[in-house]
């Protein structure tokens, strides 16, 4: 029996030249939709390519009439190119690896109309200013959640509990030690019996005050002494009975102070002050979430020298090991692209796009010029040592850039539609892995807004003063690192943002309180027993009248 | 069903070896297992063609081991991540890892790498056990189950035919 069946060689040629000639022709039709689907899903618009020409010699790619709808007004375009094309670099793909020459982009154009709405019918809608308002998911905690969050907060009660705890004790072994010890009863016993002493004496015989003279002197000075002692120990009795009250008076508080800032840190300690920037902020800068969001996930989840990284894909963990081909995955050594219009003009260049960008050796650059009714610009300039360490600054300005007919936002009333105004803008600074500077302006002059007619109260009144302001402001700033971003947002806007969700945040904020206050008074347990504290030190009080009391008689007596 | 059946009884009664359907059951376990679109996995389609290797078997195995794959992917995916981050492997995977071959196997996936492993293992538990088994089936069940009525309907039908031609 023959061990190779002839047949099955042949199959096998077959099918892998099948698969082949299959990929080749379906591949166009597999990298568009991919391409479609996936930029649609990041801008919430629909992205669309006319057709995708690949050829294998040389490896290329040819991108033909790209349109990315704006997802604010799905009847115009974002961003229209009417040509990308690339050249791959066959050595690299053999690595696995996408290594560009230079990608031209020509026919590139802005706000261009569409035939058809770009509105995606499930897709992310338009994020408008209100629509964020009414859709914010403010924080809704399950008690278990509270519980957690409180048990893993640094109360403050807590600490004062112990300090008082830690005082009162010091005080115990002071008073103890001044009024209760064996020494000083005795004292007190000893000036008593001299005192009966010397009385009885000199009842029975008067002379004997003459005779008992130091004897009484003597005493007279020990009394005076002790007297003073208590005398003191009375004021220190007062500065300890204050120091306790006062204890007691932080810890009383101590729970209102937790639970501020257990709400400050869900974003819920300052109403709508605190809430902007846990909530609105972010979706100011949607786009640089995305970055920061993309940067986070760079990094490695294991870090162990002896350990490969890892890192999660969407096809599930990938372990990267040292790699010898010295390039990154995907790599754009030199970028064109330009465009115009009837209104404006743009160019730009970049240089070293890669990803991962610490293998690509040199700093990866951007820049863009458009020219128009204003000028606008945006450079970034991104310098990965390694891994770990990265300097990327940023910088744009738009310069006053006319700005017709721009859909602001959609209420259920209507839109609200800038007519017409200049806008300024600047967006500077620099972001590193462990830190984040980033300052955005965006102002526009002299606005022209339309809002929607049946408009009243409170809307009506801002829609009128909106008209009569000389500008519209809003200041984005970002610090903090990129683990913990902290975006603060000042708008002229702001009394627009609070009348509408004042009263919602006000309704949670009061909801999770409650909650939170009772996590926290299980957590410090029962305050109401803090009156012991000062009830012990009332015993020590009494001891003190009664030794003073005591001392007093003896001075009547005398 | 009866296809899968008439197909399964034919391979049995077949006159090919037992080892030509253990080879069969082994390559399946690899073939269902693992992710199918690998590099691994047309080393095996070569396999499975070019020799004698009884295709009904495989085909009919095929879906049961991709169905168990499905349900153990979880497994493979700590199992690979094990075996990658091993550190005394580390030189060896980092080695595979810059040659062409080991950059397009997908062998650094933890999923592809964990199934890979213990289909590789199934496989080899498999080939003699599915080889003791079909010679045990041909010497003492054999018979026994050409006198069922449901194995004469069988035979009886168009699928037999279909099958025997």
């Amino acid at each position: 029996m023959k061990v190779i069946r002839l047949w099955g060689v042949i199959a096998f040629f077959f099918l892998i030249a099948l698969f082949a000639a299959g990929w080749y022709l379906v591949a166009p039709g597999v990298v568009k939709s991919g391409l479609e689907s996936s930029g649609s899903e990041v801008l919430g618009a629909k992205v669309e390519i006319d057709t995708i020409e690949l050829s294998l010699f040389p490896t290329g790619v040819q991108i033909n009439g790209l349109q990315a709808a704006d997802p604010d007004q799905p009847m115009q375009n974002l961003v229209e190119i009417e040509q990308i094309r690339f050249a791959l670099d066959t050595d690299a793909l053999l690595w696995k690896k996408l290594q560009i020459d230079e990608l031209n982009l020509t026919g590139v154009q802005v706000g261009t109309k569409r035939t058809t709405s770009g509105e995606l019918a499930k897709g992310r809608a338009a994020e408008q200013l209100s629509q964020q308002v009414s859709s914010i998911e403010l924080p809704e905690l399950t008690e278990s959640e509270i519980r957690a969050m409180v048990a893993k907060a640094d109360l403050i009660t807590v600490k004062r509990l112990s300090e008082l705890d830690a005082s009162q004790e010091l005080m115990e072994a002071y008073w103890k030690k001044e009024l209760d010890a064996e020494e000083n009863k005795k004292q007190i016993k000893v000036l008593e019996s001299d005192f009966k002493r010397l009385t009885n004496r000199a009842k029975e015989n008067k002379m004997n005050l003459l005779t008992d003279r130091k004897a009484w002197k003597k005493l007279k000075k020990d009394i005076k002494k002790e007297k003073k002692r208590i005398s003191s120990l009375n004021e220190q009795f007062k500065i300890d009975q204050q120091t306790i009250k006062t204890q007691i008076a932080a810890v009383k508080a101590g729970p209102k102070a937790d639970l501020k800032a257990v709400m400050d840190n869900i974003g819920l300690g300052n109403g709508v002050a605190g809430l902007s920037d846990k909530f609105l902020g972010p979706e100011f800068t949607p786009w640089l979430r995305k970055a920061i969001d993309l940067m986070s996930g760079m990094k490695s989840e294991s870090g162990s020298s002896d350990q490969a990284l890892v890192y999660s894909t969407e096809q599930g963990l990938k372990v990267q090991f040292k790699d010898n081909q010295l390039f990154p995955d995907v790599l754009i050594k030199k970028i064109n692209l330009s465009g115009k219009d009837e209104k404006w003009s743009l160019n730009g260049s970049g240089a070293n796009l890669g990803y991962f960008p610490w293998l690509v050796g040199r700093p990866a650059t951007l820049d863009i010029e458009m020219n128009g009714s204003g000028k606008a610009d945006f450079s970034l300039l991104s310098d990965w040592k390694d891994e770990n360490e990265m300097q990327t600054k940023l910088s744009s300005t738009v310069d006053g850039w006319a700005v017709e007919n721009f859909n602001l936002m959609e209420t259920d009333l209507g839109s609200w539609v800038i007519k017409s105004a200049r806008l300024n803008s600047s967006l500077d600074g620099e972001i590193s892995m462990d830190k984040l500077d980033l300052s955005l302006s965006v102002i526009l002059n002299q606005p022209n807004i339309k809002a929607p007619e049946n408009l009243t109260g409170w809307q009506k009144t801002m829609a009128s003063s909106l008209n009569q302001q000389k500008q519209l402001s809003i200041d984005v700033k970002l610090t903090g690192t990129l683990e913990q971003p902290t975006f603060k947002v000042n708008s002229s806007l702001d009394s627009m943002f609070t009348q509408a969700i004042g009263e919602k945040v006000k309704q949670q904020a009061e909801k999770l309180k409650g909650k939170f206050s009772e996590a926290i008074s299980d957590k410090v347990g029962d305050l109401g027993e803090l009156e012991q504290y000062t009830k012990g030190l009332e015993q020590w009080s009494e001891k003190l009248k009664l030794n003073d009391g005591l001392l007093d008689g003896l001075k009547i007596k005398f | 069903m009866l296809t899968i059946l008439a197909k399964l009884l034919k391979a049995l009664n077949s006159e090919q070896s037992p080892n030509q359907l253990a080879i069969a059951v082994s390559l399946a376990a690899i073939l269902g297992l693992t992710p199918f679109l690998s590099l691994h996995n047309a080393v095996v389609l070569m396999f499975a063609l070019w020799f004698r290797v009884n295709l009904s078997i495989l085909l009919i195995s095929y879906p049961l081991f991709a169905f168990i794959g499905y349900l153990l992917s979880p497994v493979f995916e700590n199992v690979g991540l094990s075996i990658l981050q091993s550190p005394s492997m580390l030189e060896m995977w980092e080695s595979f890892f810059n040659t062409v071959i080991g950059r397009w196997s997908n062998f650094y996936y933890s999923g592809v790498m964990g199934s890979l492993a213990v289909s590789i293992i199934a496989a080899i538990i498999l080939f003699p056990l599915t080889r003791i088994a079909v010679e045990a089936y041909r010497e003492k069940w054999l018979v026994k189950i050409e006198q069922f009525k449901v194995t004469k309907m069988l035979k009886a039908s168009k699928f037999w035919h279909l099958y025997s031609e």
